[in-house]
């Protein structure tokens, strides 16, 4: 069957791994509905959904990313089959983001039918706010992990990505030069007029570091092995 | 077998450390990180020449302990995993040398080592302060600011950053210890959410800051009249006492797990 990989790398991800990014969500989703009890105004509290998809899901998105670059035990064995292990990489990629993109598309029709906007823009353009900051960071996830050689100096280095954006954000908002690299634009500056820009400029360093990434495992697939693990 | 413990201990201890230290993944994510410590106001550079030294010291120390540590927990939440991958548990429980001791002797190595960079970035400032003030002091007060205000908090994040990965998937701690870090030592009070920031149980340091070399209104996160002396030695008992316990929990469990295989 051809889909049996499909199966295989599911069960390999496992119910954690699944659940994560629900969890997350649901996690920023009750502190929104708290603000709401405490008589915060709506459009505050649908800040901390966004905050969950662009700040929550998103960097999780890049340290699990970190992660399955080289979470294989047998990937010795692995670079003697026939399947290539970038092949393999890209499967385990594509898995990940294709349910955390089903968790982003429907936390924001969930949004819109209890009749809140995640942001001032279209349905469709929504969806950039959780796209643009979860291909950056899946993108920027794999690559670290194989310059550093190392899944848990790259999780390190996501994760002093996402303290320096979070805390320096006013910086980030009113520097035109640091708009390309705002993780998290929706949740600090989604009415300025430099969103969608920012969006669509996250999406191609996302797709340019993935595609990196993809290259430097076909040119070298050896490059993992011997690495800090 | 008693004898074997300290033996163990820091034989353990000694591999650790040099294993830790050799990964330049620490020293690049560290560096890199610490860029954003180098851009606050509260840096020896930021203060006026009439602010006392010891305000100075306190200052910086929790600046570094306010950020670095995030670094310093991820870089060490894969431990226990690393081992479990390399199957060296069913290696290393063949070897007379007590379970408890590798674990301390991690724990003690790995956290030491990891702790490296960011004393260097720390002391840097520090030497910084004893130049600029032409006053030596700096140093010997420095390094009673870093075991005082850094090393309990330090010693408490790597307790649990290399303990809880062993019920928890590493991406998924990494993620949740992040999240309380924002939650339990940068998220005032003032926010309206219920938070452990401000509390003894601050890893930051701010009580052991405020009662030891300054006063609660100088220190970052700090306000009101909390920060006595009794209140810093509070702190800091609390820091360690809860590490120890995550330490003996874990390996209570350990040991469990091991025995139910």
């Amino acid at each position: 069957m051809k889909l049996d990989w499909l199966l295989y790398e599911l069960r390999r991800v496992g119910l954690v791994g699944l659940l994560t990014p629900v969890l997350i969500i649901l996690f920023f989703s009750s502190f929104g509905l708290l603000m709401r009890t405490n008589g915060v105004s709506p459009d505050r509290a649908t800040r901390a959904v966004v905050a969950g998809l662009e700040i929550g899901v998103a960097t999780a998105a890049g340290l699990i990313a970190a992660t399955i670059v080289t979470s294989d035990s047998l990937l010795e064995l692995h670079l003697s089959l026939m399947t290539r292990y970038r092949t393999t990489f890209a499967r385990r990629l594509a898995l990940m983001l294709g349910w955390t993109a089903l968790v982003g598309i429907g936390t924001t029709l969930v949004v819109r039918l209890i009749g809140h906007e995640l942001a001032p823009v279209s349905l469709l353009a929504q969806q950039l706010v959780w796209l643009a900051p979860l291909a950056c960071f899946t993108g920027v996830g794999a690559l670290l992990t194989l310059l550093l050689r190392s899944r848990t100096g790259a999780a390190a280095v996501l994760a002093g990505i996402w303290i320096i954006e979070t805390l320096l954000h006013e910086s980030f908002g009113a520097s035109s030069w640091l708009h390309p690299f705002f993780l998290f634009a929706t949740t600090y500056s989604a009415s300025e007029s430099f969103w969608l820009g920012n969006r669509l400029e996250l999406i191609a360093l996302g797709l340019l570091f993935g595609a990196l990434s993809l290259i430097w495992l076909k040119r070298n697939p050896s490059i993992l092995l011997g690495g800090e693990g | 077998m008693m004898h074997g413990i300290w033996p163990a201990l820091f034989g353990a201890t000694r591999y650790e450390f040099r294993m830790q230290l050799r990964r330049k993944s620490i020293w690049i994510a560290t560096f890199l990180t610490s860029l954003l410590v180098f851009t606050g106001l509260r840096n020896p550079w930021n203060f006026r020449h009439d602010t006392t030294l010891s305000v100075v010291v306190a200052q910086w120390a929790v600046v570094c302990n306010a950020f670095l540590p995030i670094v310093f927990g991820v870089l060490l939440a894969d431990r226990l995993p690393r081992d479990r991958r390399l199957h060296l548990p069913e290696l290393l429980d063949a070897l007379p040398a007590p379970s408890g001791s590798r674990l301390a002797g991690k724990y003690f190595g790995s956290a030491l080592a990891t702790a490296m960079p960011i004393f260097f970035i720390y002391f840097s400032g520090i030497i910084y302060s004893a130049f600029d003030r032409h006053d030596p002091v700096a140093i010997p007060l420095g390094l009673a600011a870093f075991l005082a205000i850094n090393v309990p908090g330090l010693l408490f994040v790597a307790a649990f950053s290399i303990v809880m990965p062993a019920i928890l998937w590493v991406p998924l701690y990494q993620f949740l210890f992040v999240g309380y870090w924002f939650w339990g030592n940068l998220l005032g009070p003032a926010y309206g959410i219920p938070t452990i920031s401000t509390t003894w149980l601050t890893p930051i340091g701010g009580f052991a800051a405020a009662g030891f070399f300054s006063q609660a209104g100088e220190i970052m996160t700090m306000g009101g009249d909390a920060g006595s002396v009794w209140q810093g030695a509070g702190s800091i008992a609390l820091l360690l006492a809860s590490a120890a316990l995550a330490l003996f929990i874990a390996q209570r469990y350990l040991t469990w797990q091991h025995a139910r295989q």
